[in-house]
């Protein structure tokens, strides 16, 4: 029962992390003033990258790297509840809380930085250098929000979370809250102006220098699911998760959007600049938010 | 025998299909998949390098093609090389193809590409990129508009779902010694490392 | 007359010290290794205060000669001074303890009986005591200097255990506090906090090794000490839990690093890099040294850290549970430092031949390593341990049902599904990865990376493993962080004991009768005060 849950689950989160994908490259084409590719072009590129006749790997670490990545992603979506109650969609998320889902967030991409380590390119290292930095100062404001969000609900677990959100939404009680983790949100999403950790100007991409074909592929679908988990837990924390899945989809959408128009009209802050910008406004709204508690 | 347009594009359409009969249907699907998403190295080596911000921004949008800009080699399928190419660029360019996964193709944009174009008589260009990279497709003119290197495209885009053996990657595999030896010519003791191993274990 | 008492607390603390002690039990030194293991069975069965005294003092100096085979005598004078002062600030809390108590046994301490001023001096002064000898920030001058000089083996075993002396001196003496006096230990629990910030991002920019395996040291302890502040009981399973981590932890880390120094005879990051694929055990050991270190959920690191974390959730301290999870991110950072610097990346062209490392060098590596994932496995296997130290110490007993789910007032986590998932993720994934069309095709070479085109030449340095981190010193919060130096604070302190002694000694040079008629003042003060 579970198993087919997991994998109920595993099967939305791609299907949907594709979907945001795709539409994702359509509404900043819009943003642009373009038409943008089809809604199904990410998806396609995971296939043709994955059908890739070669792909250059550096030794066994590098192999792994990916597939860390990958299975953190996966951990991810599985350890996170999709329905707010009940026991359909729910996967492992009852052997974990809060806590274990945050830093389970940084296993992969911490695996991921081995395997980029290891092919020896300076390119790589430094996207993954920026990475970390900006990731101290990410966490910041995004781990203030949650520590409020944790003692507004007194537990760590998903259910307790969704309790202490079924009368009002954590969104509505806790503004300043919110505002500090959206920030930083947009920052682990990628999002412009938080992301300067793989500018193909001047780091050549960052991580993902050495990564082709397959490896390429397996990176593309993991940000997919991985961009939908994190979705996911926003709406979790803030939006007092979803009722059904129609509720999920329109909340994850609604969250998605706001994302894609705040990323697609910002230039890139520099890591310093984005650290200290981080470590300012937001983090400061998650203080006085924490105070207002 | 007759002409036009239509006529034209029935005589492709033919020899598609007569292709196709031959391929399974996973092949198919393979190539079709590749050919509606590309990933293009962007290479300006020359003032054709002008042409390619318009044709991926608002104006022309060949994102709709499936055609998308990346920075590394290492994930590109397509490689653009823009007009002339000096020595000292070529040898970075066939770096970058040499890094590139198959299959991979050439877009050689600009007369340049084909026979030196205003440089023919140049001391410090190539005339012709296909002496030392197989060029799939050539888009001429000096230089192309945005238009006709999305044309150049579509036809690669044509060519790919073919899945032809022609393909500039596999007559670069068959042919290295002939690539090699022009690039030896050209270099002198200065060319890069021998990608020959590469092929090892391949067709 | 020395007094001794088997506890549950002193099996933990001298468990962990015979582990590590045996683990790096050599010939040539093994002597003073076993007097630094006999010192320590002294203070952690000690049961009464001079007894622990003794140990404490034993601790110390044996400590001192093991240094004094590798270390500077500034390095030496700096440790033994630190050291001495910690053990003078015990002895002071003692001494007073003794005079409200009138007994020295540990069993007859009663907090509660002294006036609130003692209370505070006694807390003061073994605060003072613990915090030399685990190295918080302030304190700390002696820890970096000495760990870097010592050799290699030996700073394992000053990181994983003399630190922890501290912490067991803490637990013993300190814990049943009456619960209304919790001034000192606010400022504490801010300390520890403050300290593992700072030491992160000191840890972050250095290009030693061992440095930054001190200055790591140094930050874990900062949360252990925020965990015992709190003072109840989960958070006192966070400190144990953590004390048992990262013993494990810093003994792999520290003999790794011993092992690499064997092999390469370099001990700087920007001397090192690309050995991954010419030591892949010790590379693996490492990783997962590092993933404990960081606090990654799979192996037994994260346990602590979650017990910390739902620990200070309880009691509601937002701002230090924020500070607490600021540094431990921010250590993710040496974390991938550490093992990129020496593993991964290009080789150095100065490439020096390898020479071999002595098997010995695994054993407590593989040991710590299997005991990690273990704990990763079974998250609460050592609780009843802990449950039961916690109700020696007068706590309530903690909740357990599972060895594999570790429970909190705050949630609880299944360490067993979280570790199958893992592995069952990854192997499917591994399968389809290698199922697909795909061929993986190994590169060239070191030098075949895409670097713009080019073909990078002999001599371009592509490996930044020293340069890592360097952007953080552009940051101006970070940039205040690491211009700090406690070095400065005992240089002027140096100076001015310097001076006053230049004063005192003027009172000699005074002449006789100057100093008869000051004697004289003296006395008739003194007689005009009796009277």
């Amino acid at each position: 029962m579970v198993l087919i849950d997991c994998f109920l689950m595993l099967l939305l989160a791609y299907g949907f992390g594709f979907l945001y994908y795709g539409l994702y490259r359509n509404l900043s084409a819009r943003v642009h003033g373009r038409f943008g590719p089809s809604l199904a072009q990410s998806f396609f590129d995971s296939v043709k990258l994955f059908v890739k006749e070669q792909s250059t790997t550096f030794g066994w670490m590098f192999y792994a790297g990916p597939i860390i990545m990958a299975t953190g992603a996966v951990l991810n979506v599985l350890f996170i509840p999709f329905i707010n109650h009940g026991d359909s969609l729910q996967g492992l998320s009852s052997s974990a809380n809060l806590i274990v889902v945050l830093y389970l967030m940084v296993l992969g991409p911490l695996g991921n930085a081995l395997g980029v380590g290891s092919n020896g390119n300076p390119f790589g290292v430094m996207g993954i250098t920026r990475g970390l930095t900006r990731l101290i100062a990410l966490e910041l404001p995004f781990y203030l929000a949650v520590i409020g969000v944790m003692i507004d609900a007194g537990s760590a677990d998903f259910s307790a979370i969704f309790e202490a959100q079924s009368q009002e939404m954590n969104l509505l009680k806790h503004p300043l809250l919110f505002m500090a983790a959206f920030i930083s949100f947009l920052g682990f999403m990628g999002k412009s102006p938080f992301d300067v950790v793989g500018a193909p100007q001047e780091v050549y991409s960052g991580p993902a220098t050495e990564f082709s074909g397959k490896f390429f592929a397996l990176l593309l679908s993991q940000s997919a699911m991985f961009s939908f988990a994190k979705l996911l837990l926003m709406v979790n924390l803030f939006l007092g998760g979803a009722d059904d899945l129609g509720d999920l989809v329109l909340k994850t959408f609604v969250l998605f959007v706001a994302a894609t128009f705040i990323g697609s009209v910002y230039a890139r802050f520099s890591t310093i600049q984005s650290v200290e910008f981080l470590m300012r406004i937001p983090t400061l709204l998650g203080i006085v938010g924490l105070a207002l508690l | 025998m007759e002409e036009g347009f239509n006529a034209y594009r029935q005589s492709l359409e033919s020899e598609e299909q007569s292709i196709k009969s031959t391929q399974s249907v996973v092949e198919q699907a393979i190539a079709w998949f590749r050919a509606h998403s590309m990933f293009v190295l962007a290479y300006g080596t020359g003032c054709g390098a002008i042409e390619m911000p318009p044709t991926f921004t608002s104006r022309y949008d060949i994102e709709r093609l499936g055609v998308v800009g990346v920075a590394t080699p290492r994930q590109a399928d397509i490689l653009i090389v823009s007009g002339y190419c000096s020595p000292k660029t070529l040898k970075r360019v066939i770096r970058s193809y040499e890094q590139m996964s198959d299959p991979k193709y050439i877009i050689g944009l600009g007369s340049c590409t084909i026979n030196g174009g205003m440089y023919w008589d140049s001391y410090n260009t190539i005339k012709k990129l296909d002496d030392f990279l197989p060029v799939d497709m050539y888009v001429n003119g000096c230089m192309p508009r945005p238009e006709a290197l999305i044309e150049g495209f579509v036809k690669l885009q044509e060519k790919i779902r073919l899945n032809s053996s022609e393909a500039g990657y596999i007559k670069y595999r068959d042919n290295y010694a002939h690539y090699r030896a022009n690039q030896e010519r050209l270099f002198g003791a200065q060319v890069a490392p021998s990608y020959e191993e590469n092929f090892a274990g391949m067709n | 007359m020395l007094h001794f008492e088997a506890t549950l607390l002193g099996h933990l603390f001298f468990g962990l010290s015979l582990l590590v002690i045996v683990a790096l039990l050599r010939k040539n030194d093994g002597l003073w290794h076993l007097l630094l293991l006999g010192s320590l069975g002294i203070i952690f069965y000690a049961s009464s205060l001079v007894t622990l005294f003794i140990g404490w003092e034993m601790m110390g100096w044996s400590g001192y000669f093991i240094l004094s085979k590798t270390a500077r005598v500034s390095t030496l004078q700096r440790y033994i001074l630190f050291n001495l002062g910690g053990a003078f600030a015990l002895l002071g809390a003692i001494a007073l303890l003794f005079s409200f108590m009138g007994s020295m046994m540990l069993c007859d301490i009663d907090l509660t009986l002294l006036p609130v001023w003692a209370l505070h001096s006694v807390s003061a002064l073994v605060l003072i005591a613990v915090f030399v000898k685990s190295g918080i920030i302030g304190a700390h001058d002696w820890v970096v200097d000495s760990y870097q000089e010592a050799s290699p083996l030996f700073s394992a075993v000053l990181s994983a255990i003399l630190s922890k002396a501290g912490i067991y001196l803490f637990i013993v003496l300190l814990l049943k506090q009456p619960h209304d006096e919790r001034v000192l230990f606010e400022l504490m629990a801010w300390l520890g906090a403050i300290t593992s910030v700072v030491a992160t991002f000191k840890a972050i920019s250095q290009d030693e090794i061992k440095r930054l395996l001190a200055y790591s040291s140094i930050a874990q302890l900062g949360y252990i000490i925020t965990a015992l502040s709190l003072m109840q009981a989960y958070a006192l399973e966070a400190a144990l839990y953590h004390t048992v981590i990262h013993t494990l932890v810093k003994l792999l880390l520290f003999v790794n690093v011993a092992a690499i120094m064997a092999i390469t005879g370099k001990e700087r990051f920007s001397e090192l890099g690309g050995l991954l694929y010419r030591v892949p055990l010790l590379f693996v050991l490492l990783v997962i040294g590092i993933i404990a270190l960081a606090g990654m959920p799979l192996l037994g690191g994260f346990n602590g850290k979650f017990l910390l974390y739902t620990a200070l959730l309880e009691e509601k301290r937002a701002l230090l549970l924020a500070t607490v999870m600021f540094s431990s991110a921010s250590a993710f950072l040496y974390c991938y430092k550490l093992v990129y610097g020496i593993y991964l990346g290009q080789r150095p062209h100065d490439e020096s031949p390898l020479h071999v490392s002595p098997k010995s060098y695994y054993i407590p590596q593989l040991l710590s390593a299997a005991l990690l994932i273990l704990l990763g496995f079974l998250p609460a296997l050592p609780t009843p341990l802990f449950s039961a130290i916690g109700v020696e110490a007068g706590f309530s007993a903690l909740e357990f049902t599972k060895p594999s789910i570790l429970n909190s007032p705050f949630g609880s986590f299944n360490g067993a599904v979280l570790m199958s998932a893992f592995g069952v993720v990854f192997v499917l994934i591994l399968g389809l990865l290698q199922r697909v069309h795909s061929k993986a095709k190994a590169a060239q070479n070191a030098q075949d990376i895409s670097y713009c085109g080019e073909v990078p030449k002999a001599g371009v340095n592509l490996h930044f493993g020293y340069g890592m981190g360097h952007e953080l010193g552009r940051i101006g919060f970070i940039a205040f962080i690491l211009r700090r130096q406690s070095r400065r604070f005992w240089d002027y302190l140096n100076l001015i004991v310097g001076d006053l002694s230049i004063l005192l000694r003027s009172l000699y040079a005074l002449g006789t009768q100057h100093i008869l008629l000051l004697s004289l003042l003296g006395f008739t003060l003194l007689l005009l005060g009796g009277l």
